[in-house]
């Protein structure tokens, strides 16, 4: 098939069954407006973690909503369970999803407990309330995620780390098969992010989790993502191992990572000298440059990162 | 007036009874939608629609020459007039998706337009009809002591749907109040659930409004959850709080308004206000314990 599939196909385990998501040369745009996403094909197979960069912009959070079937391809197909993603019908219980904003409002009527039980509401169906098995489901999954004795707390009193935990409780009580997180560290310190990987790493294993993670933490996830891609527009993959090398932080970059990236290879690269001068000059370049050329392809973007150089 | 028993006149006085009852309704109708209204930080859509339904009434009074207030017919108009508004303004926002209209930009859009349509209205029937008018002061304020038995028996089977709806949809509300698009992702109806919402939401506020007045209308659907929000921290207990806080708010200041000869509607929500008051103190009061 193409060659990107194939890339990704012997990178990790081959020999896995079906894909659990398939975009299928997906192209979107908001109306009448721009391409956000041109001709994407990827495939994520059972038990992955798949991390996903790309600059703000670059069409990370309509990817996800394409998985989540709340927006529908321009072109071409977004398959999940093998079903067109808008279309998945029971089997939409089986993804689980990570909001970027998992803030809950002060005095929201609702404890830690009621919220996670909000994971079984759609298996529950109209008319019927949370019964024993759906609160020791709910009391299995506050456990799992670390927040063992605070059910009964109201989930606006919650901490941001605490919260992010509730809303991935919320999400695996479902009992789901595949794991959507929309930067999920982005309000968090450094303690707290290793903290979120290290208990993803764990309910992936427990709960045999499909991971796709949206974030800008590229090196959290070049070391917990089995698989990186970078989203602007159009997708690159990146293997794990890879990603540390020199050579593929130059290619992230060629995809045009914003500011914070740029610096962060500088800082890898040990070019401590020029970092803020490139960083400021090339970023908007870059992107301006993708912005107004639709066919602009992998390989053009490496020859001006490698000036500054 | 020399120091009438209240009590002994509700069973003399059938005006007096009706108005209660119509009060007590009103305010049961209004503070039982009142937690979700303001978790749902649609605050601004309740009193908009209220200020809203003041367009329809003028339309409806325009259209229908020798009609009055009273009037099926201009009450009809008037809740058709809201519900065409509440779905525009629901449609564009639902998400608050980018592109479109931000949520309290439509319905600030939709309250003063329609304030000033009504306000046109009410005006062009003055100059067509030459005839004597209620003020606008009695589509602000109500007109509670002029409660039909009709009235009391629309508000008393609205009082029942309401509670219907709350207690047969509460977890599908909660979510929805939690997270829309959450609840979207996981599989509910959101869709159906919004628009059932927003429909009680303008039956109450356009049936209430007749009885009680826009203002009162407005404070009911904010105060009483506010209030019951600082005591309660899950939705069902929230859902009875406000409901009660609202009927006692109503039954309590009409018996003042009665007794000290002051307006009813200005003894409510000073009342419902100083219940929120009451409430914030213990709640700070409780909070270093919890």
């Amino acid at each position: 098939m193409e060659t990107t599939y194939q890339q990704s196909a012997t990178a990790t385990a081959a020999s896995k069954p079906n894909p659990i998501i398939a975009f299928e040369d997906v192209s979107f745009s908001y109306g009448r407006g721009p391409l956000v996403l041109d001709r994407v094909k990827m495939s994520i197979r059972e038990g992955e973690f798949l991390g996903l960069i790309g600059p703000n912009g670059g069409g990370k959070s309509t990817l996800l909503k394409l998985i989540l079937g709340l927006l529908r391809p321009t072109v071409g197909k977004v398959l999940v369970f093998g079903r067109e993603a808008h279309d998945l019908g029971p089997d939409r219980r089986l993804l689980g999803y990570v909001p970027q904003d998992t803030g809950v409002r002060k005095h929201f009527p609702a404890t830690v407990l009621d919220v996670t039980l909000m994971g079984t509401y759609a298996s529950l169906g109209l008319f019927r309330s949370p019964g024993k098995v759906e609160h020791e489901a709910a009391r299995r999954a506050i456990r799992d995620v670390g927040l063992e004795g605070l059910e009964d707390r109201p989930a606006g009193n919650l901490s941001g780390g605490q919260q992010q935990r509730m809303a991935i409780a919320r999400a695996l009580v479902a009992q789901p098969k595949l794991l959507l997180l929309d930067e999920p560290t982005s309000g968090l310190d450094t303690g707290g992010q290793s903290q979120l990987f290290a208990l993803l790493k764990k309910l992936r294993e427990s709960y045999q989790l499909t991971v796709v993670m949206v974030s800008h933490d590229v090196t959290a996830l070049s070391h917990y993502a089995d698989e990186l891609a970078c989203l602007s527009r159009t997708l690159h993959w990146h293997d794990r191992s890879e990603l540390i090398s020199e050579a593929v932080l130059r290619n992230v970059y060629a995809c045009e990572l914003d500011a914070f990236f740029i610096q962060h290879r500088h800082h890898l690269e040990e070019f401590h000298g020029d970092t803020a001068p490139a960083g400021h000059a090339h970023g908007p370049h870059c992107d301006h440059d993708h912005g107004h050329s639709p066919d602009h392809g992998h390989g053009h973007a490496p020859e001006q990162d490698k000036k500054p150089t | 007036m020399s120091d009438p028993s209240f009590f002994d006149d509700i069973f003399r006085i059938p005006l007096l009874s009706r108005a209660l009852e119509a009060g007590a309704l009103a305010g049961l109708c209004c503070a039982s939608l009142s937690p979700l209204v303001v978790v749902r930080r649609m605050a601004f859509v309740g009193d908009g629609m209220a200020h809203a339904a003041f367009g329809g009434i003028g339309l409806g009074l325009f259209l229908l020459a020798d009609s009055s207030y009273d009037d099926l017919g201009v009450q009809a108009i008037t809740l058709a007039f809201c519900l065409a508004l509440a779905f525009a303004i629901g449609k564009v926002s639902r998400h608050g998706e980018a592109g479109k209209l931000a949520e309290d930009s439509a319905i600030g859009i939709a309250f003063s337009v329609s304030m000033a349509l009504g306000a046109l209205f009410l005006q062009l029937r003055q100059q067509r009809n030459k005839q004597y008018m209620t003020s606008m002061d009695t589509y602000l304020f109500g007109s509670l002591l002029n409660v039909s038995p009709r009235d009391v028996w629309v508000l008393a089977g609205l009082a029942v749907l309401v509670v219907v709806l709350l207690i047969v949809f509460q977890k599908e509300l909660l979510f929805y109040a939690f997270d829309a698009r959450l609840a979207e992702v996981s599989g509910l109806n959101v869709r159906a659930l919004h628009y059932s919402f927003l429909l009680f939401l303008v039956l109450t506020v356009v049936i209430s409004s007749r009885v009680v007045g826009i203002i009162l209308v407005s404070a009911s659907l904010i105060i009483p959850g506010v209030t019951a929000l600082r005591l309660c921290s899950r939705l069902i207990p929230a859902l009875i709080v406000s409901t009660l806080l609202g009927v006692i708010s109503f039954g309590w200041g009409m018996y003042i308004s009665y007794r000290q000869d002051i307006y009813p509607g200005s003894a409510i929500i000073l009342i419902q206000f100083a219940m929120l008051i009451a409430a914030t103190a213990v709640s700070k009061l409780r909070q270093p314990a919890a």
